[in-house]
C-alpha cells in the first residue's frame, strides 16, 4: 500500500512538472512572438522628431512667422539620481532629516544594503520606499550618521568624484550655462543660486568647504521629501504589519514615476547651451537635450493678422488621451477582429503623428488660429532600441515627419510698411503733428486687403514685453485718452468714424434707383439746408455737380427725401454695416438710429450717424471700380500653394449707366474744374475718389478728413480708403499721403497694366 | 573475497538515484554561478554576486560533509533539538530581525545573515518522520495530530512574517509525510477536509489585502490591463515576457533584454527562472526542470528501497520539500501560480538557502546510504523502526 501512495507522490510530481512543460511550451514556443513583441515595446524608445509648423508669408514670400530648429533641454531624475553622488546623499539626507548629531555606527540598514550591492553605490539601492519602511525616528539618525560616516571615510573614488564635480561646475561651467540660456531661461540661474544654498548647509553640516551645484537639484529635493514624506506617513505609521498592504502598489507607483520623471527645463536654448550640456554630460548628470522646433517672427508687424500662439488646453490634450487610452485597449488584445485592427492602425497613426506633446503649440488668435490645423504638421517617429544607458540605434522604419503647409497672406508687407510710415510722417496740412488714423488698400477685382496700416500701432515686440504690454494696455482702456493703441483704426476701431461725405455714392445711387432724381435733376444749394450747411454756396448742381463738389444740400435733400429705410438697404448693399470677415473681433458698424427726423435723414444722407471702418469704404469704393461687385475681403491669399477661393458675396445691382456717371464723377472730384481735390495732382496718377470731412466736434473744428476711391481709372486695380481721427483738416488735406503712397515703389506693381 | 568496503555499500545502497541526485544538484549549483555570472555582467554597478554566491557553496561543502558522515543516529537524536532551534529562531527573528522589503525574515550575525525559514524546512522534515515514521506510529490517531501541530507552529510563526509563500511550502511535506508513513485512510481523510475548510476559511477571511490582490492578479493575468501591469501584474508579467520572448533557443548568455535592461525584478532570486528561459530558452528550461526533477524523483526511488520507516520517511520529505519548492518557483515565474517570492533551489542566489538545500540532500542522502537496504519482499513491511547500522544498546 505505501508502494502505491510512494507512486502517488511521484505521479503527482510528474503531473506538476508536466503542467510546467506545458506552461514553458505555451509561452516559449506557442506565443513566442506575442512575448518578443512586449519585451521589444520595453526596449523599444520612440523618439519622436518634431515638425515645423506652416511659416505665414506675405503677398510676395516674404516670411513673417515662422518655425526654426532649436534646442530644449530636459531634465530626468532616474539618471540624475544614479549617476549624482551628491544627489544620492541630498536624498538620504533628506530623508533622515536634520539632526545634530553625527558620527554614530552604520546603521543596519545601510549596511545590510551595502553588503548586498558591495559597494559604496548602496546608498543609491535604497529605495525611498525601504527608508519609509525603515523603524522611525532611531533608524533615521542612524542613517543620516551613516551618511556622514559614508561621504567621510569615503574611498577614493566618492571624494575625488564630488571633488571633480565642484571644480568643474564651480564658477565656471554655471555661469556660462546660466550666460547661454536665453533671457526666459534665466530662472534657471536663480534655481541654481538656490540650490547652491542648500548645498551649502548640507557642506556647513557636514564640515566641508562651500561648494555648489546644478540646476533644478532644490525642486528635485524638495519632491523626494515629499514623496518619502506620503511613504512615511502612509505605510509606517504604527509598524503594524497591516499597513503594508500597500506597499507593493506604492512601490510600483513610485517606479513609475521614476521611470518616467522627464522634465523640460527651458524649451528654447540655442546650440551653444545644448552643446555644453551634450559634451559635458558628466558635468551635468541627469540633463538632456531634444531636438525640438520654436517660432520665430522675422517680421514685428501685422500681430493682429498673424495671431498668437498657446499650449493646448486640458480639454484638447484629454481628447487625445482618450485616443491613447483606446489604443492601449486594443493593444492589449492579442487577438484583434479586422475591424479593430482597422482601428488600431488609424488610432495609431493618429495618436503617433497627431497628438498634443509637451511643448506644442497650438494657434491662438488670427491666422495662426484660423488656420492652426493646414499650419500643423504631423511628427515623424525614429524607432530605437535602447539599453539600460539610453544608447540607442536607429530601425529601418523611421516615420519622416511631415511638416505644416505654409499660409501666403494677400498683405504685402513693403506697402503695409510703407502705408504705415506715411501714415505715422502726418501731413503736411499739420506739420510735426502726430496724428492717428488708417490707410485700408484692397485689390478691386480680387477683395485681397493688400495693405491695413493704423497709427497708432503695435508690434509683435510690443506684444511680447510684459510691461510694455501691460502700459499698452492701460492706455487703451484709458477712456479719456483718445490713442486706444490696441484697437486696430483699420477694422476695430474703439470709437468708428463715420465716412462723411465719402458715403455720397450710396446716397446717389439708392436715389437713382428709387427714382427720386435722373441724372440731369438740379437742385438748389444756397450754403445751407436745415443745420446742415455747405463750404460754399453751389447754386444750381445736378448730381454728377453734387458730387464732384460735394455738396451737402443736395445730398441732405436725397437723403430727407430716401428715408432710413431706403437709405440702411443700399447702405447694406454697399457693404456697411456688415463685418468684412476681416478678423473676429471687427466692428461691424452701422447706422446708428432708429427713426429719424428730417435733421437727422439730411445728416443720414451725407454720411454722418453711420458708424464704419475703413475696410468697408474701401470695400464699397472697390464695388463701383469693379462693376458692381461685393467681393469678399481675404487675408489668405494661397494655403500650402493651393490658392484660396475669391468670393463675391454680393451685387450693388446699379444699371450700367449710372455707374459710369458715379465712376466719371469720382473722376472729376481729382480732375474736374470744381472737384474738391482738384489740387491734389492724383488726376495724374489716374485715381478717380471722394473727400470726405466729417464734422465731429465743430466747436473745436475738428474732423474726421477722409479720401477714398480707386486708381487706375480706367482699369481699377486698387481700392483704398484714409482717415485721420479728430483732427482740423478736410479731406482734401489728406491727399498728401495718397499720393505719396501710389508713388511709391511698393505700389507700382499693382498699379501696373496687365 | 573481502568484505565490501564502506564506499562500495554506500555506493551500491546510492546506486544510480544517488548519483544522479548529486550530480543533478552539483549541475544545479553550476547553473547558479552561470545565473549569477549573467546577472552580475548586466548590472553595471558591480555586484558580485556570482563571487559570493561561489563563497557560499565553498562553504556548503564541509557542511555538507559533516551531515554526511555523521553517524545516522545522529540526525534522528538531535532531531528535535534542531526543530527547537528553528522555531525559537522563527520567533526570534519576529522580534529582532530587521525590516526588508516589508517583511522580517533574516536574522544577522555580524555580516553573516540567515533566514530561519530555510532551517525550519529541513527541521519540520526530520521532526515528521520522527514523529510518524512506523506503520504503527503513523495509524495512532494522537500522532498525526502532533504531526500536525508541529507544522503548524513554525507556519504560523513565518506566515507572521509575513511570508505566505513559505509557510505554504510546509504543507506538502506534511501530506507526503502522512501518506507515505502509512496513515490511515480514515485521518486522512479527515485531514483533507479540515485543511479544505482552513483554506476556505483563510482565504475569505484571513488574506491580507495585497495577498487577495495577487491571487487576483495571477488569475486575470491574461487581462490585465497596463497600469495593473506596472503595480500588480509587475513581477509576473515581466518575468512571462523575459521567458516567452526566449523562445525555443534564447538569447545567449547575458544577452536577455529583460537581464540586460534590468527590466526584470529579483532576477538573482526569484525569478533566476525567468532569466535563464530567456537566456536559454525552451531548451534550458526544460534543462533545469529536468534537473530539479531529478532530485525528487532520485530520491524517492531511492527511498523505496529503503526499509527504515524513518529514512525512508526523512528523505521523501526533504523530496518533497525541495522539489515542490522548484516547481512553484517555476510555477511563478510561468504565470501557473500566484506570485510568491520562493528561491528555485540551489539556483537562486541567496544567503542560506543553497548552503540549507545542499545540507538536506546531503542528510537525505546519508539516510540513505546508511539505512539497510530492504530485501524486494520484505520491502515496506510492518513498521522497522530499529536499522542494521545501528549498535546494539550497551
Amino acid at each position: 500500500m505505501e508502494r502505491a501512495r510512494i507512486i502517488f507522490i511521484i505521479a503527482a510530481f510528474a503531473a506538476f512538472a508536466i503542467l510546467i512543460v506545458l506552461r514553458l511550451g505555451y509561452l516559449q514556443i506557442a506565443s513566442t512572438d506575442e512575448w518578443r513583441a512586449e519585451a521589444e515595446r520595453l526596449t523599444e524608445r520612440q523618439r519622436s522628431i518634431p515638425y515645423f509648423r506652416g511659416a505665414i508669408l506675405d503677398r510676395k514670400g516674404t516670411e513673417i512667422a515662422v518655425d526654426e530648429a532649436t534646442y530644449a533641454l530636459d531634465f530626468e531624475y532616474r539618471s540624475f539620481h544614479l549617476k549624482n553622488p551628491i544627489a544620492q546623499a541630498l536624498q538620504v539626507e533628506s530623508i533622515a532629516g536634520a539632526s545634530p548629531s553625527g558620527g554614530v555606527e552604520l546603521p543596519t540598514l545601510v549596511k545590510i544594503a551595502r553588503d548586498a550591492a558591495g559597494s559604496q553605490f548602496a546608498i543609491s539601492n535604497i529605495t525611498p520606499g525601504q527608508i519609509a519602511e525603515a523603524e522611525p525616528a532611531a533608524e533615521r539618525d542612524a542613517l543620516r550618521g551613516g551618511l556622514e560616516k559614508l561621504l567621510n571615510l569615503d574611498a577614493l573614488e566618492n571624494r575625488a568624484a564630488r571633488a571633480r564635480f565642484r571644480d568643474a561646475i564651480r564658477a565656471r561651467s554655471r555661469t556660462r550655462l546660466a550666460e547661454l540660456l536665453p533671457g526666459p531661461c534665466s530662472g534657471i540661474s536663480g534655481k541654481i543660486s538656490k540650490s547652491a544654498e542648500l548645498l551649502d548647509k548640507l557642506d556647513e553640516r557636514l564640515k566641508r568647504p562651500a561648494g555648489e551645484t546644478l540646476a533644478a537639484v532644490e525642486r528635485v529635493r524638495n519632491e523626494i521629501i515629499a514623496d518619502v514624506e506620503a511613504g512615511l506617513s502612509k505605510n509606517y505609521e504604527s509598524g503594524n504589519i497591516d499597513n503594508i498592504d500597500n506597499v507593493s502598489a506604492e512601490r510600483a507607483h513610485r517606479r513609475r514615476k521614476r521611470e518616467s520623471w522627464l522634465e523640460r527645463l527651458a524649451d528654447d536654448v540655442g546650440y551653444p547651451a545644448a552643446e555644453l550640456v551634450i559634451f559635458r554630460e558628466d558635468e551635468f548628470p541627469g540633463f538632456s537635450v531634444a531636438e525640438t522646433t520654436a517660432r520665430r517672427y522675422p517680421r514685428s508687424l501685422l500681430p493682429w493678422v498673424v495671431g498668437t500662439l498657446r499650449k493646448p488646453s486640458a480639454e484638447e490634450i484629454q481628447h487625445f488621451r482618450e485616443a491613447d487610452a483606446r489604443l492601449d485597449e486594443l493593444a492589449r488584445q492579442l487577438d484583434r477582429t479586422e475591424e479593430q485592427e482597422r482601428e488600431y492602425a488609424q488610432l495609431q497613426q493618429y495618436v503617433v503623428r497627431h497628438a498634443y506633446e509637451p511643448g506644442e503649440v497650438v494657434g491662438a488668435e488670427g491666422v495662426e488660429r484660423a488656420y492652426d490645423a493646414e499650419l500643423r504638421g504631423e511628427r515623424g517617429r525614429i524607432y530605437e532600441k535602447t539599453s539600460k544607458r539610453g544608447a540607442g540605434f536607429e530601425r529601418p522604419e523611421t516615420l519622416p515627419p511631415i511638416n505644416g503647409k505654409n499660409v501666403t497672406l494677400t498683405i504685402d508687407v513693403e506697402l503695409q510698411k510703407t502705408a504705415q510710415d506715411l501714415l505715422a510722417g502726418g501731413v503736411p496740412a499739420l506739420p510735426g503733428v502726430q496724428v492717428r488714423g488708417s490707410f485700408a488698400v484692397i485689390d478691386v477685382r480680387t477683395g485681397d486687403v493688400l495693405a491695413l496700416a493704423a497709427v497708432p500701432d503695435f508690434t509683435r515686440d510690443d506684444l511680447k514685453d510684459k510691461e510694455k504690454y501691460a502700459r499698452l494696455r492701460d492706455i487703451d482702456n484709458d477712456k479719456s485718452n483718445p490713442a486706444h493703441p490696441l484697437h486696430h483704426r483699420g477694422y476695430r476701431p474703439w470709437l468708428p468714424p463715420t465716412p462723411g461725405s465719402s458715403f455720397k455714392i450710396v446716397t446717389a445711387l439708392a436715389a437713382l434707383e428709387h427714382e427720386l432724381i435722373t441724372p440731369e435733376t438740379m437742385h438748389r444749394c444756397d450754403g445751407r439746408i436745415g443745420m446742415l450747411h455747405c463750404d460754399n454756396v453751389h447754386n444750381e448742381v445736378n448730381l454728377h455737380e453734387a458730387i464732384e463738389e460735394s455738396c451737402n444740400c443736395y445730398f441732405g435733400w436725397l437723403g430727407e427725401r430716401l428715408g432710413l429705410e431706403a437709405l440702411e438697404d443700399a447702405a447694406t448693399r454697399f457693404g456697411f454695416s456688415q463685418k468684412t470677415g476681416f478678423d473676429s473681433l471687427e466692428v461691424k458698424g452701422g447706422f446708428g438710429i432708429k427713426t429719424a427726423d428730417v435733421d437727422m435723414l439730411r445728416r443720414c444722407g451725407v454720411g454722418y450717424q453711420i458708424d464704419c471702418t475703413p475696410l468697408q469704404v474701401a470695400r464699397s469704393y472697390a464695388a463701383i471700380a469693379n462693376g458692381g461687385k461685393l467681393m469678399k475681403l481675404r487675408v489668405v491669399n494661397a494655403v500650402g500653394g493651393a490658392p484660396a477661393p475669391v468670393e463675391q458675396i454680393g451685387d450693388i445691382n446699379i444699371k450700367p449707366e449710372w455707374l459710369k456717371l458715379i465712376r466719371d464723377s469720382l473722376r472729376d472730384v481729382v480732375a474736374g474744374a470744381h472737384g474738391t481735390a482738384r489740387l491734389s495732382g492724383l488726376a495724374d496718377l489716374g485715381v478717380a475718389g471722394k473727400t470726405g470731412t466729417a464734422e465731429v466736434d465743430p466747436r473745436n473744428d475738428l474732423n474726421h478728413a477722409w479720401f477714398c476711391g480707386y486708381a487706375p481709372y480706367t482699369n481699377p486695380k486698387v481700392a483704398f480708403a484714409v482717415y485721420i481721427e479728430r483732427v482740423k483738416l478736410h479731406g482734401k488735406d489728406v491727399t498728401p499721403l495718397v499720393r505719396a503712397l501710389l508713388e511709391s515703389k511698393a505700389m507700382a506693381p499693382y498699379l501696373r497694366e496687365n | 573475497m573481502p568484505p565490501p568496503s564502506r564506499f562500495h555499500a554506500v555506493r551500491e545502497r546510492l546506486g544510480v538515484p544517488g548519483a544522479v541526485v548529486a550530480i543533478a544538484a552539483f549541475l544545479l549549483c553550476i547553473a547558479g554561478l552561470l545565473l549569477c555570472a549573467s546577472v552580475d555582467a548586466t548590472e553595471d554597478k558591480g555586484t558580485g554576486y556570482a563571487l559570493k554566491q561561489g563563497v557560499r557553496l565553498f562553504a556548503a561543502i564541509p557542511v555538507c560533509g559533516f551531515v554526511f558522515f555523521v553517524k545516522p543516529r545522529w540526525i534522528r537524536a538531535n532531531a528535535i533539538i534542531i526543530y527547537t532551534l528553528s522555531v525559537v529562531l522563527l520567533a526570534l527573528v519576529l522580534f529582532v530581525g530587521p525590516v526588508i522589503n516589508g517583511a522580517r525574515r533574516w536574522i544577522g550575525f555580524g555580516s553573516f545573515r540567515f533566514q530561519p525559514s530555510d532551517l525550519a524546512k529541513i527541521a519540520v522534515c526530520l521532526m515528521l518522520a520522527g514523529v510518524l515514521a512506523g506503520k504503527e506510529r503513523a495509524r495512532n490517531g494522537w500522532r498525526v495530530l502532533l504531526a500536525i501541530v508541529l507544522v503548524l507552529v513554525p507556519a504560523a510563526l513565518i506566515v507572521k512574517e509575513p511570508d505566505l509563500g513559505t509557510a505554504l511550502n510546509l504543507a506538502p511535506i506534511l501530506v507526503a509525510a502522512l501518506l507515505v508513513s502509512g496513515a490511515r485512510r480514515l485521518h486522512l481523510l479527515l485531514f483533507a477536509g479540515a485543511a479544505a475548510a482552513g483554506l476556505a476559511i483563510l482565504i475569505i477571511v484571513g488574506l491580507h489585502g495585497y495577498q487577495k490582490e495577487r491571487i487576483d492578479t495571477w488569475w486575470r493575468q491574461n487581462e490585465l490591463t497596463r497600469s495593473e501591469k506596472l503595480a500588480q501584474g509587475y513581477h509576473l508579467h515581466r518575468s512571462k515576457i523575459a521567458i516567452g520572448s526566449g523562445g525555443f533557443w534564447g538569447y545567449g548568455f547575458a544577452e536577455g533584454p529583460q537581464n540586460k535592461n534590468d527590466l526584470l525584478p529579483e532576477r538573482h532570486t526569484d525569478f533566476a527562472f525567468s532569466v535563464i528561459c530567456e537566456e536559454f530558452g525552451f531548451v534550458g528550461g526544460i534543462i533545469i526542470l529536468i534537473l530539479e526533477s531529478c532530485i525528487p524523483f532520485g530520491l524517492i526511488i531511492l527511498s523505496m528501497r529503503i526499509r527504515d520507516a524513518f529514512a525512508r520517511t526523512a528523505i521523501i520529505c526533504i523530496a518533497t520539500q525541495t522539489g515542490m519548492q522548484a516547481i512553484v518557483n517555476m510555477g511563478v515565474a510561468t504565470g501557473a501560480f500566484p506570485t510568491t517570492g520562493i528561491a528555485l533551489p540551489l539556483v537562486s542566489y541567496g544567503g542560506t538557502s543553497a548552503m540549507v538545500t545542499l545540507a538536506s540532500l546531503a542528510a537525505a542522502l546519508q539516510l540513505a546510504a546508511s539505512a539497510e537496504p530492504a530485501l524486494a519482499a520484505e520491502a515496506f513491511g510492518p513498521g522497522e523502526e530499529a536499522t542494521a547500522l545501528d549498535r546494539p544498546r550497551r
